[in-house]
């Protein structure tokens, strides 16, 4: 494989937690716990996982938004971790985000010119008239009206808000988007446009996603590779058809079988299977897998050890039954 | 009061909801007709803004009638006449015979009160329990919607719970009084996939032990898939479309049901095009003239934009608001 764009070896994040008292002693809540994944370029790294698996604290680490306890952070090969925020200037220019809540991430004092414009100003040198130009370019890009520069953010619906997130992304032609659940604010007609519209944009830019998502058939969609999370782990990782086509690990497995098929005779057929059980705390410690309480296959060796990522059939898991 | 056991549990017609604003009245729903038999799941399914939960509201009688004119041919839920009922008919009715599981179970649920007294009071109120008798009861329910140690959840409060348990008690507290009729909102859009996957085998074991009529509101179709036996598709306030599960998505006859079901990346090629729609859902003071999917319909011709076309059955349990699909029908 030629060398990713972005890497992350052994990363941990652990959030402190103060304890009941001043004086007991304070276990951090562990929500990423050594996790690896590389980026190719022009790839889609699908990150799929439960509310608090550790999808959105991955993606922010990779940002370098969120420090990490342990491990590092690299970018076009280079070790980011302890960049200062002037050496992270020209990287940031490269990495960009969208978030999920276009609402919540826009300023609703600037206008949709001067949101993308501030962007320009930032990382560029442009003149005025070159920062019109580019931003109506911009805005053309995703399917936005260029009549639509001295609108404000309120003023567009949720499907236009992620368009100008995106917009404001891509002004500076980075080389990676962090896309935290693009989608899921979104009604069911506006999610298959923007579905379309990042495709779009990757075809035509080469660009790298991460995308997070806890819509698997969205990341079916979008993603070369995918990444499943439970409790801040990596559970499985492989190409989009080994881990979602054929999945080897049982919280994979489960995950799949939850999903529900927009479909009745199927529907059916399949009936209801549900996953017993809830994700644990991550707090204090924990022995063996996490999945072990809720895990079928467990054994006395699922409680006692945790599983590491090995090879099987092509793909990555963790899981001493797989 | 011995009931015909085959008529309908619910029977809505000419059903509209207005909402009165400084501008004027803006028409939210419009003319919607739902008939739902015991024993049968119905889906209204549409997206944000199609008057789907208006509509839900407007069957329990839940509109305030200060801001809001909800008029309707009939409007009968387990034989109440819901626009003309006394209040106290209606209190007799609510969380009773017709009870309701909210989408968001944290605000659904007093935070100063324990699960125990919240579930508890139900049976008091309705059934005239002593309240020792109503927890023995409600601790009975929690097991039967898979919450273990019902005793020591009784004692605690809905913020020490899950987001799953929480929506376990809503659904608990919602069947405590072996109501007819059970409405639920958006049941599971709060919730992880794997959760959802518990509560809807709980609403699908529930519906199987009594005999309980469902109506759903959702915009999931994965949902819809998985309980109804019949579906109400809804654009712009009114039902565009109606039929079995199977009919809806096997034979979409409405182009904006044939549109949604396109756009589901499930349904679709792998890292293939989505069938998209262009534009956005008209909000509802713009539904004037015409059809209400005709700026973003493919299929449109002019008659769309001048007429307004009439929910029109054409076959057994199917019926679809269209001018085209009129055609193709003969």
């Amino acid at each position: 494989m030629t060398q990713p764009i972005a890497a992350l070896r052994d990363v941990s994040v652990h959030f402190p937690q103060a304890g009941p008292w001043p004086w007991s002693a304070a276990l951090p809540l562990r929500a990423v716990d050594g996790v690896s994944l590389d980026i190719g370029p022009g790839e889609v790294l699908g990150l799929v996982g439960e509310s608090g698996s550790g999808k959105s604290t991955i993606g922010r680490a990779l940002l370098r938004l969120q420090p990490v306890t342990a491990g590092s952070v690299h970018f076009e090969g280079v070790d980011i971790t302890a960049f200062k925020p002037r050496q992270l200037m020209p990287i940031r220019k490269k990495l960009q985000v969208v978030f999920q809540d276009p609402e919540a991430s826009l300023n609703p004092r600037m206008t949709i010119g001067a949101a993308i414009g501030e962007a320009l100003r930032v990382h560029g040198s442009m003149t005025g008239k070159e920062r019109q130009r580019r931003i109506a370019e911009l805005l053309k890009s995703v399917g936005l009206d260029s009549e639509l520069l001295n609108q404000w953010p309120h003023e567009l619906s949720g499907g236009q808000r992620q368009r100008l997130g995106l917009a404001r992304a891509l002004a500076t032609e980075p080389l990676l988007l962090v896309l935290d659940e693009p989608i899921s604010a979104l009604d069911m007609s506006i999610q298959a446009q923007i579905l379309n519209l990042l495709s779009d944009l990757r075809a035509q830019r080469r660009l790298s996603y991460l995308f997070i998502s806890h819509d698997l058939a969205a990341v079916a969609h979008l993603s070369d590779r995918v990444a499943v999370l439970y409790a801040g782990r990596i559970v499985e990782i492989g190409t989009t058809a080994q881990v979602l086509d054929m999945p080897k690990h049982p919280y994979t497995q489960a995950l799949k079988r939850s999903v529900l098929l927009p479909d009745p005779k199927q529907a059916r057929n399949r009936g209801l299977q549900a996953l017993q059980g809830e994700m644990p705390t991550l707090q204090g410690l924990m022995t063996g897998c996490a999945l072990h309480p809720r895990c079928p296959l467990a054994t006395q060796q699922c409680r006692e050890k945790v599983p590491q990522l090995r090879d099987v059939d092509g793909r990555q898991v963790a899981c001493h039954m797989a | 009061m011995a009931r015909d056991p085959q008529s309908p549990v619910l029977q809505a017609s000419g059903l509209s909801v207005e909402f009165v604003g400084q501008t004027g009245h803006i028409a939210v729903v419009r003319d919607v007709e739902l008939t739902l038999r015991p024993d049968e799941t119905l889906a209204i399914v549409g997206e944000s803004g199609s008057g789907k939960t208006v509509t839900l509201l407007a069957i329990l009688g839940l509109h305030p009638p200060t801001r809001s004119c909800v008029v309707a041919t009939t409007l009968r839920v387990c034989g109440v006449d819901i626009l003309t009922a006394k209040p106290k008919q209606l209190q007799d009715l609510r969380g009773n015979r017709a009870a309701i599981v909210w989408q968001d179970p944290l605000t659904a649920l007093n935070p100063y009160l324990t699960i125990g007294t919240q579930l508890a009071e139900v049976l008091v109120i309705h059934k005239q329990f002593s309240k020792a008798d109503a927890l023995d009861q409600a601790a009975l329910l929690l097991g039967q919607v898979g919450l273990k140690d019902a005793g020591s959840i009784l004692r605690q409060y809905p913020h020490e719970m899950s987001g799953g348990m929480r929506q376990r008690i809503g659904v608990a507290m919602a069947l405590l009084c072996q109501p007819e009729l059970l409405l639920a909102d958006e049941p599971t859009t709060a919730l992880d996939v794997t959760i959802q996957a518990q509560v809807l085998q709980v609403l699908a074991d529930q519906r199987a032990r009594t005999k309980l009529s469902l109506l759903l509101v959702t915009h999931d179709l994965g949902v819809v898939a998985a309980l109804a036996d019949r579906v109400a598709v809804m654009y712009g306030g009114q039902i565009v479309e109606q039929g079995t599960a199977t009919a809806i998505f096997e034979d979409p006859r409405h182009p904006y049901t044939q549109a949604l079901l396109a756009s589901l990346p499930a349904r679709q090629k792998r890292h293939g095009r989505l069938a998209s729609l262009p534009g956005l859902a008209p909000p509802p003071q713009e539904c004037l003239a015409g059809c209400a999917f005709a700026p973003r319909c493919a299929q449109a011709v002019a008659a769309c934009r001048q007429f307004s076309p009439q929910l029109r059955a054409f076959a057994s349990d199917r019926a679809v608001r269209c001018t085209v699909a009129w055609e193709g029908i003969g």
